[in-house]
Order: structure tokens, then sequence, then C-alpha cells
């Protein structure tokens, strides 16, 4: 097990619960209800954007004859892959007893719900008429109608709404003993609806062995599911036998980057809420290290993919993934091909510097960069395959129109809203873990 | 305690006629009217030994990456494995006698020209003499500087360990697209160097737990081992079976929805042709279905023969998964098992403990 000591030396328990708890107190002030309107905008002119796509039709987003999938799938694998790294954190870090992930594995939680919320909106919009969407799922109709299982969209549906159930439920069912501390500091409605998230926690001797095997429980079934959604969501594009999609090592490569992208995400919501509710000695700067080290093997493994296809590709002889990926690399999106290899390629590798992977400052800028460098890899997938295919006759470029982006720039909103909204009103770090690992180190210690 | 006790002392012969059969039958085979059959098994048999001598250094390096103190008997097991690198290095030379017979596209399969800028022999030695010399050097220089910062003699080779990880994983793509996929020369796939590193490694630790339940009593102290260290283990050979497995159902799947012709010829062959259909089933019941439900379970995992009798299982099995990845492309319909597989595979077996044991002889277990 890793003894470090990954918390300020000082750090006592009732510092921790009223540090974090107090937060929900507190009247956050003036920039945090700035912050909420913005977001609130956001949303608005993203249900603009969607209504009038809901009006119009499709038509009124970019798509094409060729790209007929366009920003809006992009968008749904950068959000689930943002979805990933919180179950990485919260049960595969568990499981391996790495003791780090003890305070910043509820944000990460928080993350991935939110994130999986963002993504599954997406494929609904993408395929059009959104009132038919309940179509998606099979259940016994008077049409005597069944959904296509072939269809690696329909498998997204399962896939997707699993990991959804099992996260959320993980999310929850870890909540519960901070959510009893809380439910015993608030009177009134507040407190109510935090006793209905308490679910009747006591804090007994037997609610606590119940509570460990379920937590380990659900860590054991998170994990498979984190490398069973991406990989899945990968075979939307690899089950085809379009060249640059159709490749077999997408699974394993959509996993790291998934993990990669989400990992960049952590680091650049935990920076700016270190900062604005002076978490640091709970969340130290031995965390950001950590993360940015995850962050490198995953950014590794993302460049290995990329080489390994490019070589693949020359070395397969098939004309067709040759010119595809000579023209990703050199055509009309070369430069965002560029863009995307320096952000997930080159610049992480400036981690390797420890100067570099102790500064949370500059972490956060990576993260930046990663955050964007992620969205542009989908993007280059995807569209950049889909204009250039077999048939000279049907190349043609697609550029996302203002709905398009407006429906993004929703779901960014909506996302940052739940998020804020969170911090707001639950505890931002998991209380009893944090206070166990200082005096009995109970959790995230040998499990069995 | 003396150390003679935990080492080979009469069985020394035995490794020793070993040893001698499988080199005889190794000139024989290669003597003979149909050298093939001799040199795909050889091959066969050097994969194997060579990943798992490696993968001893690369379970120690990544114990170190992670600061992880759970490992640090088992990966003694593990380093202990690394002295067959050297003896692996002439293995591979001596392959060029037989590179007629083991790469298609030398002579029998027609390939194009931009291929064979790659695919040409002084190319393939050199590029792979190079990358596993460079893999032993590593490996060498990880564990004993490991070693020493135990013993507080130097800081940890941290920087030493990316650096063998990074070598590891490039080296092993580069040798599973040379020795495995060139094979069938027109056939490709693009997890297949990270399916085969992931293999390598599985086997690894697969071996560590063999040698940790039936090499007890010859090669450490009794005891040495301890229960959390064999749950531990078997945890990590669990999920490290499911890892692999779905690795190669990625590979599956995809090239069985896709349907192309150049890729399926591959898959055809090794899943619906028998008797490779037979083996491939087999690959799946040891290397799979077999931990994935006696180590599920924490008696499975605690209980030593039951997780050395899977471990020797998962080791059975990763020698027929090369076997079906290596032998149907070259002798695609003919199918012999006899002593020449027998004793080539004894001969390397032989090597590998050989190698093991004059590790263990200078550097105890303690």
């Amino acid at each position: 097990m890793d003894k470090e000591n990954y918390f300020a030396p000082t750090l006592t328990a009732d510092q921790v619960s009223d540090q974090v708890l107090l937060q929900s107190l507190k009247n956050p002030g003036k920039p945090f209800y700035l912050a909420l309107a913005l977001f609130g905008g956001m949303i608005i002119f993203g249900l603009y954007c969607l209504f009038t796509q809901i009006v119009k039709g499709l038509g009124v987003a970019g798509m094409n004859n060729p790209v007929a999938w366009g920003i809006y799938l992009v968008n749904f694998v950068f959000w689930v892959g943002i979805a990933h790294s919180g179950t990485l954190i919260s049960a595969i870090l568990f499981l391996f007893r790495s003791r780090w992930r003890t305070s910043i594995n509820r944000i990460a939680e928080a993350m991935t719900v939110f994130a999986v919320i963002m993504a599954g909106i997406f494929p609904l919009i993408h395929v059009g008429r959104i009132w038919f969407a309940y179509w998606l799922f099979p259940y016994p109709n008077a049409r005597m109608l069944w959904v296509n299982f072939r269809s690696p969209l329909n498998w997204d549906v399962f896939a997707v709404s699993t990991y959804m159930t099992v996260s959320a439920l993980f999310f929850i069912v870890g909540m519960m003993p901070d959510m009893a501390v809380l439910r015993d500091r608030f009177q009134g409605i507040r407190g109510k609806i935090y006793g209905l998230f308490a679910m009747g926690w006591r804090g007994t001797h037997k609610q606590w062995h119940h509570y460990e095997t379920a937590y380990l429980l659900f860590a054991a079934l998170a994990t498979p599911l984190v490398i069973s959604v991406h990989s899945i969501v990968s075979w939307d594009f690899a089950m085809s036998i379009l060249p640059g999609w159709h490749s077999t090592i997408f699974a394993p490569y959509f996993v790291a980057g998934a993990i990669f992208s989400g990992t960049a995400m952590v680091i650049t919501i935990l920076f700016p809420l270190r900062k604005i509710f002076k978490l640091e000695n709970l969340i130290t700067d031995k965390h950001f290290t950590r993360l940015a080290q995850m962050m490198l093997l995953t950014s590794l493994i993302v460049s290995y993919s990329y080489l390994t296809e490019f070589f693949i590709a020359w070395y397969g002889n098939n004309i067709y993934e040759q010119a595809t990926f000579y023209n990703r690399a050199f055509g009309f999106y070369g430069p965002f091909f560029w863009l995307m290899i320096f952000c997930n390629s080159l610049l992480p590798l400036t981690i390797f510097f420890k100067k570099i992977r102790s500064n949370p400052k500059i972490l956060f800028l990576i993260s930046l960069l990663v955050n964007v460098g992620m969205w542009l890899e989908r993007f280059v997938i995807i569209i950049s395959s889909l204009a250039h295919d077999y048939n000279p006759y049907a190349w043609k470029n697609y550029t996302p129109t203002y709905i398009e982006w407006g429906v993004f720039i929703g779901t960014i909103g909506g996302f940052l809203m739940l998020f804020f909204l969170f911090v707001k009103f639950a505890p931002v770090v998991a209380i009893s873990e944090v206070k166990g690992q200082i005096f009995h180190d109970v959790r995230g210690g040998e499990h069995d | 305690m003396n150390q003679d006790n935990f080492i080979l002392k009469n069985s020394r012969l035995i490794v020793l006629a070993f040893i001698l059969l499988g080199s005889l039958f190794t000139v024989i085979g290669a003597l003979s009217a149909n050298p093939t059959r001799m040199w795909q098994i050889y091959l066969v048999n050097f994969l194997l030994w060579t990943g798992i001598a490696q993968s001893g250094a690369v379970f120690s390096a990544a114990l170190e990456l992670t600061n992880a103190t759970w490992g640090a008997r088992m990966r003694q097991v593990a380093e202990s494995m690394v002295f067959f690198l050297p003896f692996s290095l002439i293995l591979l030379l001596l392959m060029i006698f037989g590179a007629d017979y083991i790469f298609p596209w030398l002579s029998k399969v027609n390939i194009s020209e931009t291929k064979k800028i790659y695919l040409n022999l002084p190319f393939l030695f050199g590029r792979n003499f190079i990358g596993l010399t460079a893999l032993t050097i590593l490996s060498f220089a990880f564990v004993n500087r490991r070693r020493m910062a135990d013993q507080k003699k130097n800081e940890r080779p941290r920087s030493l360990a990316v650096v063998l990880l990074l070598a590891y994983v490039v080296v092993y793509t580069i040798i599973s697209y040379d020795f495995i996929m060139s094979l069938s020369p027109h056939w490709y796939s693009t997890i297949m160097g990270m399916h085969f590193f992931t293999a390598c490694f599985y086997t690894g630790i697969a071996m560590i737990l063999f040698t940790a339940v039936f090499g007890r009593w010859r090669l450490f102290p009794e005891n040495f081992m301890q229960d959390n260290d064999f749950h531990d283990l078997g945890k990590l050979v669990f999920g490290f079976a499911i890892f692999w497995m779905s690795l190669l159902w990625s590979q599956f799947l995809i090239i069985w929805y896709g349907n192309l012709p150049e890729e399926t010829e591959f898959l055809q062959l090794r899943l619906f042709e028998e008797p490779w259909r037979t083996i491939s089933w087999l690959v799946i019941v040891f290397g799979f279905i077999t931990p994935l439900v006696i180590l599920l379970n924490k008696r499975g995992k605690l209980n030593q023969w039951v997780a050395g009798s899977v471990a020797s299982l998962i080791l059975i099995g990763s020698f027929f998964h090369l076997f079906v990845l290596i032998v149907p492309s070259l002798m695609p319909h003919h199918f012999t098992f006899g002593l020449m597989e027998v004793f080539v595979t004894l001969g390397f077996l032989g090597l590998f403990v050989l190698a093991q044991d004059i590790r263990l002889r200078k550097i105890p277990i303690r």
C-alpha cells in the first residue's frame, strides 16, 4: 500500500467537516450567481437552437451527404469520454488501493454523472425526430417492431444507460454518510431533503459493514463498465467498413482517450474549485501530480494508437486506408489534426519533468489544451473519414452551423450549472473517507 | 538457511538433459525434409519464453512506478526470470538459419515493393536484435539498480523504469508485427501489438504465480510468499485474464462484423476450420474461462494448489495461443504435434529454468 500522506500535515478531523460542510451554509456571493446566470443563458441558447432544429428539421445543421455524422456525435463521444475518469478514480483506484483518490473522488464522480447526462442528449438530437426517442428501447409494442440489435448505435443505448445507472448509484450510495452529517446540521425542508439522501443512515457498526460491502461491489461492477462503455462507443465507428474507422485497435484506443480526457477535465475543474473554496490542505499539489501522471500514461497510449494506425495504414498496403490517413494529416482538416497531435501527444510529454507536474497552474493550462485536443481528436476521426471516403464523386467537406455549436454550448452550460449546484448543496469532498484515512486508515486500504 | 536447499540440485541433470534433447531435436528438425515444422515450434517457444522473461522486469518496473509495495516479495520471483534474456538473443540469431521457412514473404508469397522496405531480412533481424538487446540491457540495469536501491545504495530507478516500459511496448509491438503478423503477409490488424504485449505480460504474471506455488521448495525459503501475496497475485491474474480477452474480443468482433475478405482469412482459418478451431477454443477455456470462474472466488485465490493449477493451465493456454497464431499461417492444412514439438518445447523450458537457476545461485531470494 502507498504509505504517503496526501493531506496537509496539520489537518484535523473537525477542520475537515467544517471546511467542507460550511461551504453549503455560506452565501456564495455575487460571482457565484453571475456564473449561474451565465450558464443559464448558455442553456437557454442551447435550447433555442435545439428547438429551431426540431421545428425546422435536421437541415438547419451542417450535416450533408457524405458527412451524415456531424459534431453532435463528436460531442457525444467527448462527453462520454469525460464521464470516464470519475469511475476510474472512484472505482479502479479504490480496487488498486491508491489512497490519493480519497479527497477528489467525490468531485470526479459528480463530474461523471453530469457528463453522462450531457452525453446522452446528443444521440437523441442527432437521430432527429426526438419525440420518437423511446423507439430506441426494446419494449413490447403494438406494431410488433423490434429495435435493430445489429446496430452499434443501439448497443450504445444499453451501454450508456447501464453506465449512467451504475455511476449514479455509486455516487449516491457513496454520499450517504456525508448526507447524514448534513441532515443533522440543517432543519426544515433542506434538512428533510438531505435526510432523503441519507436514507436513514445512523452510522451504526452494522450499517458501516453493509456500506463497505456495497461500495466494494459497486467498484467491482463499475470497473468493467468503464472499459465496456467506451469500447462500444468506439465500435459505433469501427464496425463500419469506412477507412479510418474500421480498425481493431479502436476499443482500447478510445478507452485510453476517454480516461485521458476525463483526467484532464478533473484537473480543469479541481484547480479553480480548490482556489475558490480554499481546500488547499485537502486537495494538495500531490493530488495534481498523481492526476498528471495518469494523464501522461493515457496520453502515451493514445499517441501509440495514432502511430499504430498510420503505420498499419502504410503497411497494410490498402490504398483507401492510405489515402484516408494522408488526407487526415495533409487534407482540408489537416490543421486540426496537427493541433490535436500537439495537444494530445506532444504537450503532455512535458509532464515527464518534475517541475511541471508539481505545478498545478501549468497543469491546469495543459489540461485545458488537452480538453481541446480530445474534442478535436473525435472531430478528426469522425469528420475527416466521412468527408473523404471511397468515392471521389461523393467527397464533401463539412462545417458545423451555429445551431450545432449552440447545442454544444448549451450542454457546457448545463454541465457547469449542475456542477455548481452540486458544489453549493452537497459536500464536495468525501468527509467520512478523508477522516477515515487521517485517523484509522479504514478506507482505501485493505478491503477484505 | 543453506541456499543449496532452494536451488536445483539433483534435478539439474534433468534440466541439462532437456536442453540437450531439445538442441538435438532442433538440429534434426532443421536438417529434416520439412524444416518448417521445427522452425514454427521454435518460433512459438522463442516468443513464449522471451515474453515471460521480459515481463519479469516489466512487472517489477510497473510496481516501481505505481509506488506499489504490496508486491515486494513476488517481484523478486519476477526478477529471477530475467536471466533468460541474454540466451534469447542467441536464440533470435539462430532463427536466421530458418528464415526461409519462417517468413513466407521471402520466397513463397509475393508482396508489394513498398512492403519490402519494411519486410526484408537484414532490416527485420537488425531491428529486432537491436530492440531486444536494448531491452535486455535495460532490464538488467533496472533489476540491479532496484536491488541496490532496496539496500539504500542508490536512488530508486524510476526514470529507468519509464524507459524500460516504453521500450517494452515499442519493441514488443514490432516483434508482433514481424514474427506473427507478417507470417500472413497480406493480413493486418492494428491491435496486434497491444494484444501481444498484453498477452506476454499476462503469461508472465501467470508464471510468477506458477513459480510461487510449485517452486517454493527449491527456489526460495518455505513460507516466503504469504497468503495476502497469493490473494493479490490471484486478483492480478484474474484482471488480466479479462483484459486479455477483451483485446482478443475487440479484434474478433470488428473483423467479424466488417466481414472484409482480406481481414477474415486470418480468423476463418483459426476459428472455423479444424483442428485450429479446437485449439482456439482450448486457448479461450484455459486462458480466460478457467481463471475467470475459479479465481473469482477468494478461496480459489488463497488455495495455493488451486491457484497454481490455474496458472499452469494459463501457461499451457498461452503456449497454444502463440501456436494458433503462428502455425496455421505456415502450415495451414497440416497439423502435427509429436516428439519434435514436445522436445523443442522442453529444450526451451530447460534453458529457462537453467537461466533462473544461475541467477538464483548468484542472488538468492530472501
